[in-house]
């Protein structure tokens, strides 16, 4: 069919489908075979990753941001080499030279590549094509996964310009070729982290003054990492880590699998961030944050069994403290109504509705979640501790884990209760974003601290004091007190943290009797139906 | 997929609320399949933010909006899949060229294969893009924008087609082609709402139309209907030989006469009657009666007079 022409030159087109337009390249179905086998591949591909790429290699910024990296390595092996020379052919050289390609391949990795991917999405939202994606057949999910496959691929294209010069500091010797392994790899894994929160902070801040104000956080975030990660690396750190004890690889193992769960909660959230809002987004979260939590439990339980140091177990319990507080703040501020399409999926039997109702949208069951998941936490820790100082298999001594995870678990229950509530009063007042909820933990959390501080003070005509009951909301306080042993102040603290704690949870508890009382949602049958109709007819695509 | 036993395009008692502002207040309407329905309303009357809630941009806070039958907030995904879009503004990639940009939401919506060739060299013909298929989008004219934006929404050849000022800023040539597009589309069976300040285009394009103001839809039906509804009489103008007062006389004792207006030549008057056999028998007794008719006409009203006649212009 011709294009459509103006009335009377030519008769329109009664299809659009008996058209047989433009014959450009990508409109023809390739005649050899491995350009079909090419097709095939990159039709499977992201479609993202795609457009990405074609419009990475015309933009002006990936080249020259690429041209230099490879100006920059090259001058450095030249300059580095003609330092060294005698030298270099008697004594190993290789050391100096690799930490001068880490500083450089450190600039497009932990700055560029994060930050771009930043622009990325948010030019998206600036361009209105954010939009046209969105109501296309991409998922968010698949959205912010082809961002973060156009990120790998630059990290995989600068590595990859990198390599040869990377090769050479190893033939120079110096140098182990597990410690370039390793810095490689953790780089690599410092730059996904990177991009990761940079695509949660860009599909967060959606409204244009939220996006300045995120750029900016981002940016000095990146600069941060740069400079330490860069001054760890010219500190010797390449020769420290060449021989590393064989306990090593088990932390690194520990590590990427809490990184790998972690990196895909970003992601998740990120992606849940930007879709649609009638969506079930709570539940494919909590599981991942659940996972999370076990693997950081399990990991947490090995290492102080392995180190026989219970400090470990305080680490770990005040860094997923820290996160569930987090975390939960922001499952505070989830909106109070769940959809339709959200009750397709409520659970239907009894054991299903008393395991997995918490898993379900809504502030109340948010909440409930979070709680559950540190207190089971809490309660393994305590009993893996009860179980070793018991048996005198460790140097517990007078640890008290059980009773700080007990504070703690206690603090989590006041600070997220009181935040959903006052995200309640709110809601029937105002909208009430999630990052406000977040807000408002903070704004709790320096009232809760600052003011029985600065009251003690006042009272005691700012001279120094002693911890006492007035500073029972003060986490941080209290906790230390805890561990030392503490005194008469802390009983009566703990007793009140006890009583506040057991309060807010009855009404947070009471105000989410009404999400429980849901009911499972049947899909409709024509749902149903074109459902299995699209998984049973799949087409060869290629067959003429 | 398209069939005319149900609505392809149902909005539900739609409300949209921001603030204290109404922006879509209690709106309902249907489009069944090979209609294009056109939507008309001033600026800031709810225009666009029923379209995104329809496209799914947008959640209502209450009512709703079915595509081919399926919710756009409990059934997206599905209503996506029938559904194409062109907004008001352009949104392009600027480092791309036109078959690039296409291609890319091929494979967004799921094309592969032959499929995603047959749709990328259709749609490039049907727009007219394929002699500048290569060409950057930074470089193209308002108008080939609005083509390859049309070439977007269609990609996925949808049941319903749902266009946001589609003819803004283009030129008469080009307008008169979109026109054309749009009936080619409609001829295939597809649904398309269309929103649009020029009015003559829609009356001449939509088999309806619905008005829109301050979030309420005030009228909907056929152009002829609503023309009907607001006048239900026509203004005719009889040219004479001689002076027209003896007409203006004769015609006061006939039925469905008022407001007789007789100047030099000339009478002007009402006719209730829309009958087009009433007409014919009128116009044969005045020439039975001896006057010497020299024309005789009925003056049409434009869509433009029923908007002005309907649309009050206040904003809120």
């Amino acid at each position: 069919m011709s294009r459509v022409l103006l009335s009377g030159e030519t008769p329109l087109p009664t299809s659009i489908l008996e058209t047989d337009g433009g014959q450009h390249r990508i409109c023809v179905i390739p005649e050899r075979g491995w350009e079909r086998l090419w097709t095939w591949g990159t039709e499977r591909i992201n479609p993202i990753v795609v457009k990405e790429v074609r419009q990475s290699l015309k933009s002006r910024q990936f080249t020259i941001s690429f041209g230099l990296t490879l100006i920059a390595a090259v001058a450095w092996t030249l300059i580095a080499i003609s330092l060294m020379i005698p030298r270099v052919y008697f004594i190993p050289g290789g050391l100096p030279l690799l930490t001068g390609f880490f500083c450089i391949l450190q600039v497009p990795l932990m700055i560029i590549i994060p930050f771009s991917a930043f622009r990325s999405l948010t030019t998206e939202t600036e361009d209105s094509t954010f939009e046209l994606l969105s109501i296309s057949a991409l998922s968010a999910w698949q959205i912010v996964l082809g961002k973060m496959s156009s990120a790998l691929l630059q990290i995989l294209l600068y590595l990859s310009a990198l390599a040869p010069c990377i090769v050479l500091t190893y033939l120079l010797r110096g140098v182990s070729l597990f410690a370039i392994l390793f810095l490689l790899g953790l780089t690599v894994v410092f730059s996904v982290a990177e991009t990761a929160v940079a695509l949660l902070l860009a599909s967060v801040a959606r409204a244009r003054l939220l996006q300045a104000g995120a750029s900016v956080l981002l940016l000095v975030g990146l600069i941060v990492a740069f400079f330490s990660w860069t001054s760890l690396i010219v500190s010797n750190f390449i020769s420290e880590v060449s021989n590393p004890p064989p306990q090593f690889y088990m932390v690194l193992f520990a590590m990427a699998t809490i990184i790998a769960i972690a990196l895909e909660l970003v992601l998740r959230a990120a992606a849940a961030a930007i879709d649609f809002p009638s969506e079930n987004h709570s539940t494919p979260l909590r599981r991942r944050l659940l996972l999370l939590v076990s693997l950081i439990l399990f990991w947490s339980t090995f290492a102080v069994v392995a180190s026989q140091e219970v400090e470990i177990a305080y680490v770990f319990l005040i860094g997923t403290f820290i996160v569930c507080l987090f975390i939960g703040s922001l499952m505070t501020g989830e909106r109070g109504i769940i959809s339709p399409r959200a009750c397709r999926t409520l659970p239907k039997t009894f054991a299903g509705r008393v395991f997995f109702t918490w898993f379900f949208p809504g502030a109340g069951m948010g909440y409930v979640f979070m709680v559950c998941v540190f207190a089971a936490l809490v309660a393994t820790m305590s009993l893996t501790e009860l179980y070793y100082s018991t048996t005198m298999q460790l140097r517990f001594g007078r640890s008290a884990v059980a009773f700080v995870g007990y504070l703690l678990l206690c603090y989590l229950v006041i600070y997220l209760g009181l935040n959903r509530l006052f995200m309640l009063a709110a809601s029937r007042r105002m909208p009430t974003p999630m990052l406000g909820a977040f807000a408002l933990l903070v704004v709790n959390l320096v009232l809760l601290h600052l003011l029985p501080l600065i009251l003690v003070f006042y009272f005691n005509d700012y001279r120094e004091f002693d911890y006492d009951w007035h500073q029972a909301l003060n986490v941080y306080w209290t906790s230390l007190e805890a561990s030392d042993g503490g005194g008469a102040g802390l009983v009566l603290s703990t007793l009140i943290v006890t009583l506040a704690a057991i309060v807010v949870f009855g009404l947070n508890l009471t105000l989410s009797t009404r999400d429980v009382m849901l009911i499972r949602v049947a899909e409709p049958p024509r749902n149903q139906l074109e459902t299995k109709l699209a998984t049973t007819n799949i087409i060869d695509p290629f067959a003429d | 997929m398209v069939t005319a036993s149900h609505p392809m395009i149902q909005l539900r008692r739609l409300h949209r609320f921001f603030g204290k502002t109404r922006a879509v207040n209690d709106v309902s309407f249907e489009v069944y399949a090979g209609q294009v329905f056109g939507y008309i309303g001033p600026n800031g009357a709810g225009k666009t933010t029923s379209m995104r809630i329809l496209a799914t941009l947008d959640l209502p806070d209450y009512g709703d909006a079915l595509v081919d039958g399926f919710s756009v907030i409990n059934d997206p995904d599905r209503v996506r899949k029938r559904l194409g879009f062109m907004p008001d503004h352009f949104g392009t990639y600027p480092n791309m060229n036109c078959v690039e940009y296409l291609d890319f939401f091929a494979r967004a919506y799921g094309l592969v294969g032959r499929e995603r060739t047959k749709a990328l060299r259709h749609t490039l013909s049907f727009t007219g893009l394929d002699k500048i298929a290569e060409k950057s989008i930074r470089g193209l004219s308002k108008g080939m924008r609005q083509r390859l934006c049309l070439g977007r929404a269609m990609i996925h050849d949808p049941a319903v087609l749902i266009l946001d000022e589609p003819a803004n800023g283009l030129d008469p040539r080009a307008r008169i082609e979109l026109r054309h597009m749009i009936r080619g589309l409609a001829a295939e069976g597809k649904s398309l709402l269309i929103s649009s300040h020029i009015l003559t285009e829609l009356g001449e394009m939509c088999d309806s139309i619905g008005i829109i103001e301050r979030g309420e839809l005030l009228v909907t039906g056929t152009v002829a209907e609503i023309k009907a509804r607001l006048r239900p009489h026509i203004d005719v103008l009889v040219k004479l030989i001689g002076h027209g007062d003896g007409l203006a006389q004769w015609l006061q004792s006939k039925p469905n006469v008022a407001r007789i207006r007789a100047t030099e030549e000339s009478v002007r008057f009402q006719f209730s009657a829309v009958d087009e056999v009433d007409q014919a028998q009128l116009l044969r007794s005045i020439i039975a009666a001896d006057f010497q008719v020299l024309a005789y006409s009925i003056e049409n009203h434009s869509l433009e007079d029923v908007f002005l006649q309907i649309t009050t212009g206040a904003v809120q």
